[in-house]
């Protein structure tokens, strides 16, 4: 990214995702804000700039949330990128850093939400006939499955693992440990994913700090430091397409590897987008964590779990922490902040230097945005 | 103008699950499609730009869908309102082209990825009011795979 500012991320606050029913959405997310601001050591007038990821709660969420906490006539934009809303909103906050626009940028992720399927407003013929989130993530499972012999245990290790990282981190919602005979037993949701495969709804919100480089240079301790993001599309109009490489994961992913000057081989650990295990299991292969097909063998060999090669998911990721839609993304910057800090206490990747948030969404396979972005500790 | 289908006025309750998704000739049921005139690219449904050439008003009705070979599918267990039981569905790939979700005859397990499946018309669920809402549903074709 020649000519751009370099980026840190200077605060970092989270409002641990649960049911939240009788608050409002503007009093889960303010703690958020209140917690990144005096991580970074900052007031409310130091802030320039606030970017805003929401998906279904109305207009201007952002004004909604900062006037409640009497921040002056800063520019607010309110984002929506379906469940990659919260990454879109740190990447475009990390863009007018980067840019020159402004010097502080608060990111703010914030949903509430209900039980049950997600209700989508733009309802297109295939959901109409009945498709599903989890049906999607199956229906890609099962081509998967298809061409390389993929079993649904792998999926459902996925899942183990989960809750084993997540009984390790106390921000996570479900931290109850299950066995791979639990998962794969468990309420069948759409073959091969049972309930223990799918993340719930949540309500929460997370708040992010970004800074040119001198600001956080005075930081006291390690810095973390934002080397690229990459957003991409997927784009698949009724076409025959590989839907084994679900999403825009590879695009994005190689468009942030070859901006950072690095390759998977890199990245010490990873946040990515594991609203059902079979996903987490593909954007494994579109990461280029492993070779296209051998997903399988990276659960397997232990490759992923806290201890192994990559450690992924190490918060307990969408499936333990639960998903709070315009939330999520910006949630994953808060736990790889700890993480490259050395602060991730009980759930620590030894010597983590160069971490790696992924977040996708849309409706349907055919329309979507996914997001990554590489941070390293300097 | 899509031929529409004959019904027996006993099934008068029965309604299209999306207006414009079906039709049915001496051939059978079909889904609509459109083509374009000037680069020959089909969709499904008419549109009014085509999404290739972006010619604009030069897509034409055509039937498209009878057969598939089976892309992808699952069996939804986590139900969507207005259904009382799991359903298969899948993705599709046609001759055409074009790749559809659709609902399948639940025929596990023989039910495999590569099958050759033919269109039937079915009814999927009920709306709101109880009213039986009709769509495509594709089945192994007899003497097939």
């Amino acid at each position: 990214m020649g000519g751009h500012r370099k980026v840190g991320i200077l605060g970092v606050g989270l409002v641990p995702f649960d049911k939240y029913e009788d608050v409002l959405v503007e009093d889960i997310a303010r703690p958020a804000v209140i917690a990144a601001l005096k991580d970074a050591g900052l007031a409310r007038d130091d802030v320039d700039a606030a970017f805003v990821s929401h998906l279904y709660q109305g207009e201007v969420l952002g004004q909604r949330i900062l006037r409640g906490l009497r921040f002056p006539e800063i520019t607010i934009t309110n984002i929506e990128n379906a469940c990659a809303g919260g990454s879109s909103a740190v990447r475009e906050g990390w863009l007018s850093v980067a840019n020159g626009e402004h010097d502080v940028v608060l990111v703010i992720g914030a949903e509430k939400m209900g039980r049950g399927l997600i209700n989508f407003v733009g309802a297109d013929v295939e959901l109409t006939l009945g498709n599903t989130a989890p049906a999607q993530y199956a229906l890609a499972a099962r081509r998967h499955m298809h061409e390389f012999g993929t079993a649904p245990e792998t999926f459902a290790r996925i899942g183990v693992k989960s809750r084993h990282h997540a009984s390790l981190n106390p921000n996570a919602r479900f931290r109850d440990r299950f066995s791979l005979e639990e998962v794969m037993a468990s309420r069948p949701i759409a073959d091969p994913i049972t309930l223990l495969q799918c993340c719930r709804n949540g309500s929460g919100a997370a708040a992010v700090i970004l800074a040119a480089e001198p600001l956080c240079a005075e930081r006291a301790g390690p810095k973390v430091w934002i080397e690229s993001s990459a957003l991409a599309s997927w784009m698949a109009d009724k076409e025959q397409r590989d839907l084994t490489s679900f999403g825009a994961t590879r695009v994005a992913a190689d468009a942030a590897y070859e901006a950072a000057g690095i390759g998977p081989e890199d990245v010490d650990l990873v946040e990515l987008h594991d609203a059902f295990t079979t996903g987490e299991l593909l954007h494994y292969e579109g990461l280029g964590l492993c070779a296209k097909g051998d997903g399988g063998k990276l659960v397997a060999d232990g490759d992923t779990t806290l201890g192994g090669r990559v450690p992924v998911n190490v918060s307990g990721g969408l499936l333990s922490k639960s998903h709070p839609l315009g939330a999520t993304g910006v949630a994953q910057f808060c736990e790889l902040t700890w993480q490259l800090r050395g602060e991730a206490l009980g759930r620590q990747v030894e010597g983590a230097s160069t971490a790696l948030a992924h977040s996708q969404g849309g409706t349907g396979l055919e329309a979507g945005a996914t997001c990554v972005t590489i941070l390293n500790r300097g | 103008m899509a031929a529409t289908i004959d019904r027996d006025p006993a099934d008068l309750v029965t309604q299209p699950i999306w207006t414009g998704l079906m039709g049915a000739d001496d051939d059978g049921p079909y889904l609509v499609g459109g083509t374009c005139s000037a680069c020959g690219f089909t969709t499904l449904g008419v549109r009014d730009i085509c999404p290739d050439c972006w010619a604009n008003g030069t897509m034409t009705e055509t039937p498209i869908g009878r057969r598939g070979v089976l892309y992808t599918y699952t069996v939804i267990h986590q139900l969507p309102q207005g259904y009382d039981e799991p359903f298969a569905v899948g993705y599709l790939d046609l001759d055409d082209g074009v790749r559809v979700f659709a609902h399948i005859e639940n025929m596990q397990p023989s039910l495999q990825i590569g099958a050759e499946l033919e269109l039937t018309e079915a009814t999927l669920r009920m709306d709101s009011e109880g009213a039986a809402l009709s769509g495509p549903r594709y089945r192994m074709k007899p003497g097939g795979e």
